[in-house]
């Protein structure tokens, strides 16, 4: 009897002691949610009277954007951003590796334009343009009138429907394509191939929804080749997706290695990122890198490092290292927050860099420091010409590979191919270059032109990039380190005896 | 039996020591070039020679160090260059410096083995084109250097972690020359002796 009576009483107690504290909470509750609505008030109440007091006064809904923009300028976050549906879209479409336009990049050079690059599986490559193919005329306007060079041309709309005169080597056949303007899958490997018999080149042009299966296959293909170890270029890649960079750098890591960790809002532990599926546990790996690697392609590059798993050469990176996500408004607004740090395996976050070269702070710094990372096209023309002989050089190279191409001459070996092309360009350097150092970097420059412009035309894709090594630095530095010495030789072919044609003093 | 065990222990100690000691003079110290001479016994030209050419050998020391970090700079072994056969490693301009009378050209090369340079002190060198293009410009090899690079992040002890090579300090005159340093870049450095 006694017993239940003191029960009884506890329980009193109990639910006197709960109805209390239940209610001081419920009470505070609602004090929050009217001190928020409060707030909430307020900025109705300023956008109201904006809008209905101010001298240049905006619609409510502009005006309600425009508040917003403003909070996330406040948060001082550079990557906050507000976004319409079409630019939602696009960011989207980004981040999927959907691409949009003809699916071609041109190349001026003189008066001439040339198509460098046409995209997998875009309009273009389906309608049939080549790499190396001239244009001549788009849509009834000559290049040679300056298509290209108006503000009308190029300031407009994208053309919808582009009609193409191009002329093709190595006969001079007059090719007509009608490319329309459309989407397709931008694939994230842009460059898949072999260096040597052993060392594979891939570069990871962005980090999309298919990048890791996309490097798993391309690597794949060219272990089926022969490839030992591998080049991975990562320059120029301003990222894309986290949890792609982490499958992608994953398939290098044993499996169950923390790749990175995502450091949320304060009193969260640290959430890491584990490689879940390992491919190439062992391979010798090279990662090139220059100051506009950023974000999940820095999250591969340090993954790589961390576990010494890679070599990282070129300059400091970008050093992106925080996350955003995107949160839907309304049907009309999307805003876009940076909501995370990445942490790399030893538990560094990356600071975003100032400065360039070897005097960058921030970023991630590369164990083979080098004084400029940036991808170097062996097309290029020497900045510090006179663009008289910028254009002279540049013809008699065109004119040297197209006779050569139309003589049938064999790419293979480059070395005499290159030789050949040399002879023929020595022949041809006007008299007003002047003193044996313009000379010869005229005939440098000449026979690399005219080589690469044969190797293209030829469809020579593979030799063409092998044959790129040569110019680009970086390119060489991480194949330094990964094959020294003689297999090195394999891409910059040795030198047959070729010295300076001697000068003809008398001329008639 | 005390004693025995006593003079064993001793002797294993002072082998390990001395392997130790070994060890630490290659892995963290910068070896001076083993032609290094005394500056006090040469005359004022010989002495003023060699200060050009300690400071050329710290400017290259530097250069390596700061391009590969963890790089160990080795002792020269004044090994003799191979003459230019097709498969020869030569070395190629990675850096240059412009100066007012000369600019500075530093270039290396890696090889699978170490000690097998290309070019000697004080060897003149002609300068290539990236395509082959031997040109009558000429230069002078004021400084070098082998070094071993590591081929992944902290490097270890093991031999495969490693790479061997040789960088070099070249001087070449501008001489009227109207062309920027900068050309250069990516250009080769052929043994003047063994080019026709």
């Amino acid at each position: 009897m006694k017993r239940s009576r003191i029960l009884w009483s506890l329980g009193g107690a109990m639910l006197v002691a709960g109805a209390f504290g239940g209610g001081t909470w419920f009470g505070e509750q609602r004090v929050h949610a009217r001190g928020e609505w409060a707030d909430a008030r307020l900025l109705s109440t300023a956008i109201d009277s904006v809008r209905v007091n101010a001298l240049d006064s905006l619609p409510s809904d502009e005006l309600i954007r425009r508040a917003v923009a403003g909070m996330l300028r406040e948060l001082q976050d550079p990557y906050a951003s507000i976004m319409r549906p079409d630019g939602y879209q696009r960011y989207r479409g980004s981040l999927q590796g959907d691409a949009q336009g003809l699916g071609v990049t041109l190349r001026r050079q003189g008066s001439t334009v040339t198509i460098s690059r046409v995209a997998a599986g875009s309009p273009a490559d389906l309608a049939g343009a080549r790499t190396g193919d001239r244009v001549l005329s788009v849509n009834d306007v000559p290049i040679a009138k300056g298509w290209g060079r108006t503000e009308a041309d190029t300031s407009t709309a994208p053309l919808d429907v582009a009609h193409l005169v191009m002329w093709r080597a190595p006969n001079g056949d007059t090719v007509r394509v009608s490319v329309r303007r459309g989407e397709w899958h931008s694939r994230a490997v842009s460059d898949a191939a072999m260096l040597t018999d052993s060392v594979a080149y891939v570069r990871l042009g962005s980090i999309t929804a298919k990048t890791s299966s996309e490097l798993e296959h391309a690597v794949d293909s060219l272990q089926a080749h022969g490839a030992e170890s591998l080049i991975l270029d990562l320059r120029g890649n301003a990222g894309g997706l986290f949890e792609e960079g982490v499958r992608a750098a994953g398939l290098f890591l044993k499996r169950g290695l923390v790749v990175a960790s995502l450091d949320g809002r304060r009193g969260s532990a640290p959430e890491p990122h584990y490689a879940k599926k390992s491919r190439w546990t062992t391979m010798p790996i090279t990662v090139l890198v220059d100051a506009n690697t950023a974000s999940a392609a820095e999250v591969i590059a340090a993954a790589l490092r961390d576990h010494r798993r890679a070599l990282i050469v070129g300059t400091p990176t970008y050093g992106k290292g925080v996350v955003q996500r995107v949160v839907k408004l309304t049907p009309e607004l999307s805003m876009r927050l940076t909501t995370a740090r990445w942490l790399t395996p030893n538990g560094e976050s990356l600071v975003r860099r100032h400065g360039t070269g070897k005097d960058a702070k921030g970023g991630m710094i590369p164990d083979v420091l080098l004084d400029d990372a940036v991808r170097r096209d062996a097309f290029a023309l020497p900045r510090d010409w006179p663009s008289e002989a910028v254009a002279a050089v540049s013809a008699i190279a065109d004119s040297a590979s197209m006779q050569a191409l139309r003589e049938g001459w064999s790419t293979a070996p480059l070395w005499s191919l290159e030789s050949r092309l040399r002879e023929r360009i020595a022949a041809g350097i006007p008299k007003s270059v002047q003193g044996d150092a313009m000379r010869a970097a005229w005939l440098n420059t000449g026979t690399r032109l005219a080589t690469v412009r044969m190797l293209e035309a030829a469809g020579a894709l593979d030799a063409l990039l092998r044959y790129s090594v040569r110019e680009d630095g970086t390119l060489r530095a991480g194949l330094d380190v990964l094959e020294p010495g003689s297999n090195l030789v394999q891409v910059i072919p040795s030198i047959p005896p070729a010295t300076l044609p001697v000068r003809r003093t008398s001329a008639r | 039996m005390w004693r025995v065990m006593q003079r064993v222990m001793r002797r294993t100690m002072r082998g390990l020591v001395q392997r130790a000691m070994q060890g630490a003079m290659l892995l963290a110290t910068v070896v001076p070039e083993a032609d290094a001479q005394a500056p006090g016994r040469l005359p004022a030209a010989l002495v003023a020679a060699n200060k050009v050419t300690e400071r050329a050998m710290g400017s290259l020391d530097r250069w390596i160090v700061e391009r590969y970090r963890g790089a160990q700079l080795l002792a020269d072994s004044l090994s003799v260059p191979r003459s230019v056969t097709p498969d020869a490693v030569l070395p190629r301009v990675e850096t240059v410096r412009g100066g007012t009378a000369a600019d500075t050209l530093l270039a290396l090369h890696f090889s699978p083995r170490a000690g097998s340079a290309a070019l000697l002190s004080g060897s003149v060198v002609r300068i290539a084109g990236s395509t082959g293009t031997i040109t009558p410009m000429s230069a002078t090899v004021l400084a070098r250097r082998p070094f071993r690079a590591p081929r992944l992040p902290m490097a270890k002890a093991n031999a495969d972690d490693w790479r061997y090579g040789w960088a070099y300090l070249v001087i070449l005159p501008k001489a009227g020359r109207a062309l920027s340093a900068t050309t250069f870049r990516g250009w080769l450095l052929l043994d003047a002796a063994a080019v026709k």
